[in-house]
């Protein structure tokens, strides 16, 4: 029989315990954990839950009682039941494994046949089940409450719907309390995002008359007519001497302003990665402000690219393509152009006619889009297309159709902002207009009457009607809601996933705990939770800052790693100095990485990257919870609850090895 | 091939350090020892010495700072050792929400078991330490410390372990308890057992040890055989029974013809634990339902403090 090697002062830890595991030790030190914590008497913790969540939903009177009231409760039943698993999670995860050293429990067990790693999975283990067996019992107690709560709310929606129909202002609200009344206000949705959309199309009134091939766009909205000049010899010709470029505008001033000059920026915009000047030379330039004479015809002069630069002369780019960007520069001025609109004149007089029309610039269609209020045309609309939603898929009833809007309208002036919405039935070409007001980053449901439409294709147009104001617009911005599954199914998911929120908290407390003091451990895991919260904030505000101070990501992921890889490296024992000369290396290998990335700018979403996986290694604990997703009904796909568990499986696991780590190398009797 | 030797330590040295490192308290200096097995052995000391320091590095609970140890052959604290040893911890150091049955199935399961088995021995050891079935359904916040004792030890023995290590085991028990817990001892011994004990109550030691090592100031100061280092060779004791008067002169100018000295010629005391025991017996044999009549004629005996 070979024989291990002897505990010697040199390598004590290494051999102390195995890393072997079986589910039977396991699962008796789960049980034991989970005794504990029933025999605390934790589940005081339930019914004062309960009183809670109904006090604080009670509480709330400012919801509409239709509408909101149910939302809210689902809500504040959620919230409870998170704060619920991070008391259960935090307090007790840290405090048991202390406990058990401080009374030399710990002692009894370490001498049995248990490795670290089964010390430390059947605290967590027996951790997860206390939180659940917390959360089940608060759970169904909310699901009472919230059943309670619906069907008063059922009844009002009735009673206003007698009181409303006569006299009602606003069509959708009938269309609402109708469905409220005939479906209740239990309801989970699924949704269905636009097949293509938002895609900007300009409304342009009567001054702007249709012309083919023309594209226009709008002042202050950020969008652009591009052109790509890279077939053409202006690079040539401009190596050779001056070179103008001739464009041909058309700039319709607002009828507000019928006189002003039409401001327009014309601009290269060089291709990502090139170095924007030459090492230690003079920034070429690139971008000139001109006004749009009253013949529409605009000369803009160009030099070759190493040419000395000079205030409204455009330096060519030296390399790639040639992207040639007019944007228009105030509000409500609509510029466009046609076919034939650019011509290249050399030095010697040569001309070169570019055939083709321009094109939207790609910075105007990108992801996010924000619209821009104006109350008279032009103006800017948002295209959603639906086309693909079968009559099969609506459902068979007279119940009103939904359409879900979650948009992120932002006022200036603070005033109320207006949103027209325009149904359009390209098939038959029929359409509804809807005025509404949007909030920000509020979710509305609008209801479309099946009279109207009840599959085939659909267009949804939206429209800013107060002037000045903005409304911000994602792909999914604009939803069509239909009704599907039970609440209770979808409401279990969601206490599912704020369990596994819990037991990542409570792994993550065992950790801690495994060589902390109880109220240190209880630090660490706030510290955790908010950094993990904050975590977005801090880069967005990093991120925002960065132009002024260029440092200011690179500061925050340092302060962050420097807090965890501390945190870590003295739960495992590691010296000071090595943790210390571990983050200095690390960090000064991620900024030399992160800045030379920023520098070469193609690399720039890399960098990003690395910052946010790599640098600032936080996981984001708020992903845990349902959040909104279940307060507005929305169905939770079983792949998402999946997607949580896994999540929290991969963490629970980093946390239950790490704690194994920190234990072996714990002399738990010194 | 040979079995190991149960426990083997070379040079086994313990210095505790303060926060920044510095050297604080040498609790065990240079310790060599070996255990035979199947006797007992025990570390005798005053509070500090180094006795429960020597038990928690052969337990691994911590680490040395040089010299080596090695127990059934194996480092300290590996599972592999651990599934072959008992320890009973110098209080009983036991989760007190849990009932006593339900500690002992616990650590059954951890030494993985199987259900059947682990009622059967649960059940066995309660009986051997002598908790009846209220006590076994209580809490053991509720529990005496005699009791506590008791279940500790039950917990030692779960696993019929070769070597046990036992800090302190009459420490909070009654004379009865006591007198329980050594011919329990004694019992295990006779079933091949190895154990290493830890006391500074002398008379206990004496009475079960087949061998003591005396700790002072975390160093070895002696070790051996109990007899053979309590033996006073130049004084002899003669004890009779039946002795006349004239008989008890005859005997005392005999020695003192012979040329011997004489130190005390008195008839002897006996122990107060003896005539305790004797008393408390009588008692408990006059009033049969009153409690515990101490161990059992039988073996192996029960052990208690007389609270249970």
């Amino acid at each position: 029989m070979a024989m291990d090697k002897p505990a010697t002062a040199a390598e004590p830890s290494a051999v102390r315990h195995r890393s072997r595991w079986t589910p039977g030790r396991v699962w008796a030190l789960a049980l034991v954990t989970f005794r504990q914590g029933v025999r605390m008497r934790l589940w005081v913790l339930v019914p004062l839950a309960i009183l809670v969540l109904i006090f604080a939903d009670l509480s709330s009177a400012r919801f509409d009682p239709v509408f909101e009231a149910v939302p809210a409760a689902i809500s504040t039943s959620l919230l409870v039941m998170a704060i619920l698993a991070v008391i259960v999670g935090v307090f007790f995860s840290t405090y048991s494994m202390p406990a058990e050293v401080e009374t030399k429990v710990i002692y009894s067990v370490v001498t049995k046949p248990v490795s670290s790693a089964e010390i430390v999975m059947g605290k967590a283990l027996g951790m997860s089940l206390l939180v659940l067996a917390v959360l089940a019992p608060v759970g169904c107690g909310a699901y009472a409450y919230i059943l309670v709560r619906a069907a008063t709310m059922q009844s009002v929606a009735v009673r206003r719907l007698d009181e409303a129909r006569p006299h009602a202002a606003y069509p959708a609200d009938l269309n609402a309390l109708e469905a409220v009344v005939r479906t209740g206000p239990l309801q989970t949705y699924r949704y269905y995002a636009a097949d293509s959309g938002p895609t900007i199309e300009i409304f342009r009134g009567a001054e702007a008359p249709e012309k083919p091939g023309f594209v226009w766009i709008l002042g202050e909205t950020g969008m652009r007519l591009a052109w790509n000049l890279g077939a053409t010899p202006l690079r040539e010709w401009a190596s050779a001497g001056p070179v103008r470029l001739r464009l041909a505008l058309d700039a319709k001033p607002p009828p507000e302003a019928p006189d002003t000059p039409t401001q327009v920026q014309v601009s290269f915009e060089p291709p990502l990665g090139l170095p924007l000047r030459e090492e230690g030379g003079p920034m070429p330039v690139y971008r000139a402000m001109l006004d749009v004479p009253a013949s529409g015809e605009l000369e803009v002069p160009v030099a070759a690219p190493g040419a000395r630069p000079v205030q409204g002369v455009l330096n060519v780019p030296d390399e790639g393509d040639i992207v040639l960007e007019v944007m228009a520069m105030q509000a409500g001025r609509l510029v466009g152009a046609g076919p034939g609109a650019i011509r290249v004149v050399g030095p010697g007089g040569q001309e070169f006619a570019v055939k083709d029309g321009p094109e939207r610039s790609a910075a105007a269609e990108r992801r996010r889009v924000t619209l821009v209020g104006r109350s008279r045309p032009p103006r800017q609309v948002a295209v959603f297309r639906f086309n693909h939603v079968r009559e099969s898929v609506l459902g068979a009833g007279d119940v009103p159709l939904e359409a879900a809007f979650s948009l992120d309208a932002f006022s200036p002036a603070l005033a109320q902002t207006t949103a027209e919405l325009v149904l359009v039935r390209p098939d038959t070409g029929e359409r509804k207009t809807i005025p509404f007001t949007p909030e920000s980053r509020h979710s509305t449901i609008l209801y479309i009457d099946r009279s109207f439409w009840h599959g085939g294709p659909l267009e949804v147009r939206l429209q800013c009607l107060t002037d000045e104001d903005f409304i911000g617009l994602l792909p999914e911005s604009v939803r069509l809601r239909l009704g599907g599954g039970p609440f209770a199914l979808n409401f279990a998911k969601g206490i599912l996933r704020v369990w596994f929120f819990g037991t990542v908290v409570a792994a993550v407390g065992v950790l801690m705990s495994m060589r902390l003091a109880w109220f240190v451990s209880i630090l660490a895991v706030m510290v955790f939770l908010l950094v993990g919260i904050a975590r977005d904030f801090l880069l967005g505000w990093a991120f925002h800052l960065l132009p002024h101070v260029p440092a200011l990501p690179f500061v925050v992921s340092v302060l962050l790693l420097g807090l965890f890889g501390g945190l870590v490296g003295r739960l495992l024992g590691i010296r000071t100095v090595f943790i210390a000369g571990g983050i200095v290396l690390w960090c000064g290998a991620s900024g030399f990485w992160y800045y030379s990335a920023r520098a070469r700018l193609h690399l720039a979403p890399l960098a990003q990257s690395l910052l946010e996986h790599v640098v600032l290694p936080v996981p984001e604990v708020t992903a845990f919870l349902p959040g909104e997703s279940i307060n507005v009904g929305r169905v939770m796909p079983l792949a998402e609850v999946l997607g949580s568990f896994g999540w929290a499986l991969a963490l629970a696991a980093v946390a239950v090895f790490l704690g194994a780590m920190a234990l072996k190398r714990r002399e738990v009797a010194a | 091939m040979v079995d190991p030797q149960p426990v083997v330590t070379q040079g086994l040295t313990k210095i505790y350090k303060d926060f920044w490192g510095r050297q604080k308290v040498h609790a065990l200096v240079g310790l060599d020892l070996s255990l035979e097995r199947g006797e007992i052995f025990g570390l005798l000391g005053p509070n500090g010495s180094g006795k429960s320091t020597t038990i928690k590095l052969l337990l691994g609970l911590i680490f040395p700072t040089s010299g080596r140890a090695d127990v059934l052959g194996h480092p300290p604290g590996t599972p592999a050792v651990n599934q072959r040893i008992g320890y009973l911890p110098e209080e009983s150091y036991l989760h007190r929400f849990l009932t006593g049955e339900e500690t002992v199935d616990f650590y059954g399961r951890l030494f993985g078991l199987p259900r059947r088995e682990r009622r059967r021995r649960t059940a066995e050891l309660l009986d051997l330490v002598g908790l009846d079935r209220r006590a076994r359904a209580r809490q053991l916040r509720e529990y005496s410390k005699g009791m506590s004792r008791r279940i500790g030890l039950a917990q030692a023995l779960v696993n019929d372990p070769e070597l046990l290590l036992l800090d302190e085991p009459t420490s909070g028990l009654d004379p009865i308890g006591t007198r329980e817990m050594k011919d329990l001892i004694l019992h295990l011994k006779s079933e091949g057992k190895t154990i290493l004990l830890s006391s500074h109550l002398l008379a206990d030691v004496q009475d079960v040890c087949d061998r003591i090592g005396i700790l002072a100031r975390g160093e070895l100061r002696e070790i051996g055989r109990v007899r053979d280092l309590l033996l006073v060779r130049d004084v002899f004791q003669l004890r009779a029974t039946h002795v006349t008067p004239e008989a008890r002169e005859a005997i005392l100018a005999a020695v003192r013809s012979a040329g011997a000295g004489i130190l005390a010629a008195e008839h002897p005391t006996t122990t107060l634990e003896d005539l305790f025991l004797r008393v408390i017996r009588a008692d408990a044999e006059a009033r049969p339902s009153s409690g515990r009549t101490g161990p059992p004629a039988s073996s192996p005996p029960a052990v208690g403090d007389g609270h249970g």
